[in-house]
């Protein structure tokens, strides 16, 4: 990894720092798990700029970092969990359906598994399939913010891709 | 906004929906209900969508008459002094509770999915 390289990620942890620090701040979402999840974002431009290796370096990096400044450990299971698998679920998806799918579609089957991450550590701490009858409402709600996020990222892509 | 896109997001609006309709379908099953009077085990069953039912809980310091309709369990009348149990609404979800003080009576629903 370039020098060039190192300091351009650590600029999108940074960043995806931010968006975890000013999610905090919004409204809380009355349904267990929900989130805007606007580090999202990051992920995105990483993934678009560089590739899935990056992305997981950025993914480690900031759900870590936001557990130890922000959450607390017992909330970084539950990032971690649903980070991984949403970047798991984004690479695939972006090498199975290739030029099929935008930034759009990406972004929402991201989300969805983001809380679907989520929900399998919550079924193993709790010990109970019950938090699973909300996962409707976290996948309607995933269509929602993946829709969002993929915007603002599309937007930023168009203007930060000839600086990377 | 590509044509996969348009699929995905249809393919997850049809899971949703779906899985709703799942956890609302096998909600009837039914919430367990425990009644205790003084600390002690008076009746447990299960709220089912079709029961109907009245009965009395006879306490040394009073009545209670109970009625089960609708999938929810509500207190009709009751000889106790502030009358809250009566106008508590009904109790349909799981971690809802209804309270008579006087005559140390609790009803409650089991269940995790507290009602938020």
């Amino acid at each position: 990894m370039s020098a060039k390289k190192v300091s351009r990620l650590a600029l999108l942890v940074a960043f995806a720092l931010i968006l975890s620090y000013v999610e905090s701040f919004l409204p809380v979402i009355p349904i267990p798990g929900a989130k805007l999840g606007l580090a999202n974002i990051a992920t995105l431009l990483c993934l678009y700029l560089y590739s899935p290796r990056e992305a997981l370096v950025l993914v480690v990096l900031r759900t870590s970092l936001s557990a130890f400044l922000f959450t607390g450990f017992s909330a970084l299971m539950y990032a971690l969990a649903g980070g991984l698998l949403s970047l798991a679920a984004m690479c695939l998806a972006r090498r199975i359906f290739k030029d099929k799918l935008s930034i759009a579609g990406i972004s929402i089957l991201g989300a969805v598994f983001h809380h679907i991450g989520q929900m399998i550590v919550a079924v193993f701490v709790l010990q109970s399939l019950a938090i699973l009858t909300i996962l409707p409402y976290l996948l309607a709600l995933s269509l929602v913010t993946g829709l969002f996020t993929s915007v603002v990222a599309k937007y930023i892509l168009r203007y930060v891709q000839r600086f990377f | 906004m590509k044509k996969g896109d348009i699929v995905i997001i249809i393919v997850i609006i049809i899971i949703a929906f779906v899985s709703y309709m799942a956890v609302t379908l096998s909600r009837p099953a039914g919430s367990a209900v425990l009644i205790t009077v003084d600390g002690a085990l008076y009746r447990q069953f299960v709220l089912d969508e079709k029961a109907e039912e009245h009965f009395t809980v006879e306490t040394e310091a009073g009545y209670n008459v109970i009625e089960v309709k609708d999938g929810a369990i509500a207190v009709i009348e009751a000889d106790c002094r502030d009358q809250i149990c009566v106008h508590t609404k009904a109790a349909r979800k799981g971690g809802d509770k209804i309270i008579c003080l006087p005559h140390k009576l609790i009803i409650s629903i089991q269940g995790e999915e507290d009602g938020h």
